[in-house]
């Protein structure tokens, strides 16, 4: 696939994946979140605090998408391989990173205080699992896309 | 410690310019100011042998060690 074209559908999935995660967290966590309190009254304080980490958490995920867009718009002008990328990539580390421990406290804390469950806490461990899965997936890219832009950089400059 | 590339100083004396021997040599001359220049990090001996054809000369004459450290 051309750079182009890889860019742009690139860009549509996190067009895409930004409304999906804009529509959930306007209507479709709220929406629980009532349902919730009208099921189980008894755990209606819950509920703000839960809003609160899940709104926290899903921050570093909008704004992984930024740099994922200006990581298609470098790929879209043939910069595929450049230190912009790997510097962008190394962000997205971070950002994974601090969302995983960010939930993980969280949900720990509010275990501690008796707003969650056993086994929700084993699933939420399944979450930060992934987030740390993420964290070094695009750890180890920021290092080979770095590592290509430097050979890329000496062919460029092999007359 | 470098290499300089004494270009400049082949092509004045056999009064060629640079664009005409990029074309001759069969880079582009943006390539070619790179050489010139001391930007280049590396040179195909294809191209060496191809300036050292365009230009009658020898590596050596384009090509300069200087060590600073032995001060040579």
């Amino acid at each position: 696939m051309k750079p182009n074209r890889f860019a742009k559908w690139l860009k549509g999935i996190i067009v895409g994946t930004t409304l999906i995660g804009i529509g959930c967290l306007i209507y479709v966590i709220p929406q629980m979140m009532s349902i919730f309190r009208a099921d189980y009254p008894e755990f209606s304080y819950w509920i703000m605090p839960w809003e609160i980490l899940i709104v926290c958490c899903s921050i570093p995920c909008f704004v992984a998408m930024g740099l994922s867009w200006k990581i298609a718009s470098n790929i879209q002008k043939d910069c595929s391989f450049c230190h912009e990328n790997a510097k962008l990539f190394q962000l997205f580390s971070y950002l994974a990173l601090t969302d995983a421990i960010v939930f993980l406290l969280g949900s720990v804390v509010y275990f501690l205080c008796g707003m969650n469950h056993p086994g929700l806490l084993i699933l939420e461990l399944l979450i930060v699992f992934a987030g740390l899965a993420v964290y070094a997936c695009t750890a180890a890219l920021s290092y080979f896309v770095s590592q290509a832009a430097d050979l890329q950089q000496d062919s460029d400059l092999t007359i | 410690m470098e290499i300089i590339v004494n270009l400049d100083v082949m092509m004045a004396k056999r009064k060629i310019s640079s664009g005409e021997l990029a074309e001759k040599v069969g880079i582009t001359p943006a390539n070619l100011s790179v050489l010139k220049t001391g930007k280049a990090k590396a040179i195909r001996f294809s191209t060496l042998m191809a300036i050292c054809h365009e230009l009658n000369c020898q590596p050596g004459d384009i090509l300069e060690f200087v060590d600073d450290e032995k001060g040579v």
